[in-house]
């Protein structure tokens, strides 16, 4: 997506499937936008810092990459993008919920908690084998 | 060329050798049929070879004349991606400037010589649909195509900046001939 990449399922190592690391990011970068309206909720992309420069290079150039304010604007696009064809794809979202400006978490040992009650969709996905996790959080 | 006009428009009378006119030293053969010319028509024809000339480079310039374009999206990101796309879509691109919000982008404007914007609708101190707007009382700004680029799927927003003046608009994630397929035609003409 605009990173000249095709990212498919991430397949965690036959090492340690059950990694908790793979599973649920605590660290690295998380860009979030959130939603509001017909269906309010967030978006988030993470990955980790590594991971996060490289889709950066790929966006802007390796020069604009070593930039740490570039790296998070791009994670932001990035998730921005993501939220937006997602409300794009369903009809009755598309005049009636708003998104919010990007919000990027930059760090280490972090955990996102979102409002109770709310459903998580969370899918890793692999980008030069390395995991982006992209999750849909709706609030009822 | 500079001799060879030198030469023609020296208030000298009475016949030219061409060795001479030509600069050779020592002539290879010697042309006595050079005969007077009157300084007036020598003057003329060099005047009129110069402004053959002259009308042939600006001809030539202004076929290749580079495009003069304002990216506004307050994501550096997203200019450079916008810059990269219209580039790789194969248009002539020349000077690039770059706003972060609307604000900005009609300060750019006013200097004028635009040939075409691309806009960001969300953005902060001044949105896309604000900065249209505002377009319509810039002078600089008549004529000049601007598409709007936005992620969202409103439908209602994109028919308000169509109404309000914008061109077209991209959709992200867009694809360098995506880009061409909206820029190009609100560019003939232009170069």
């Amino acid at each position: 997506m605009m990173a000249g990449a095709r990212l498919t399922a991430f397949v965690p190592p036959a090492s340690n499937p059950s990694d908790e690391s793979v599973l649920a990011p605590t660290s690295g970068q998380t860009a979030m936008v959130g939603m509001a309206g017909a269906l309010c909720g967030m978006t988030s992309i993470s990955c980790s810092a590594e991971t996060a420069i490289k889709l950066a290079s790929k966006m802007a150039g390796d020069e604009a990459a070593k930039d740490p304010a570039i790296v998070s604007d791009a994670m932001g696009e990035l998730c921005n993008m993501v939220a937006g064809n997602f409300k794009a794809k369903i009809t009755s979202l598309a005049d009636h919920c708003m998104l919010s400006v990007p919000t990027v978490i930059s760090g280490d040992n972090y955990v996102m908690q979102a409002a109770e009650p709310s459903e998580v969709l969370r899918v890793a996905l692999d980008f030069n084998s390395s995991p982006i996790w992209v999750s849909l959080i709706t609030q009822s | 060329m500079n001799k060879l006009s030198t030469t023609l428009l020296s208030p000298r009378e009475g016949p030219v050798p061409l060795d001479e006119w030509l600069g050779w030293s020592s002539p290879p053969y010697s042309w006595n049929a050079v005969q007077p010319w009157p300084h007036a028509l020598v003057r003329g024809f060099c005047l009129q070879f110069w402004q053959i000339s002259a009308a042939a480079n600006r001809i030539g310039s202004e076929t290749v004349r580079k495009l003069k374009i304002l990216i506004v999206d307050d994501s550096a990101v997203m200019r450079k991606i916008v810059e990269r796309a219209l580039r790789q879509a194969g248009l002539e691109i020349g000077e690039v400037l770059e706003a972060s919000n609307g604000a900005e982008a009609l300060v750019e404007v006013q200097k004028g010589s635009l040939d075409i914007i691309l806009s960001d609708i969300n953005m902060p101190v001044m949105d896309g649909l604000e900065f249209l707007k505002s377009l319509a009382t810039v002078e600089a700004a008549k004529g000049v195509p601007v598409i709007m680029i936005t992620t969202e799927g409103s439908e209602a927003r994109v028919v308000e900046a169509l109404s309000a003046g914008a061109k077209g608009y991209l959709r992200k994630p867009f694809t360098p001939d995506q880009v061409k397929e909206r820029v190009s035609p609100l560019l003939v003409g232009v170069s």
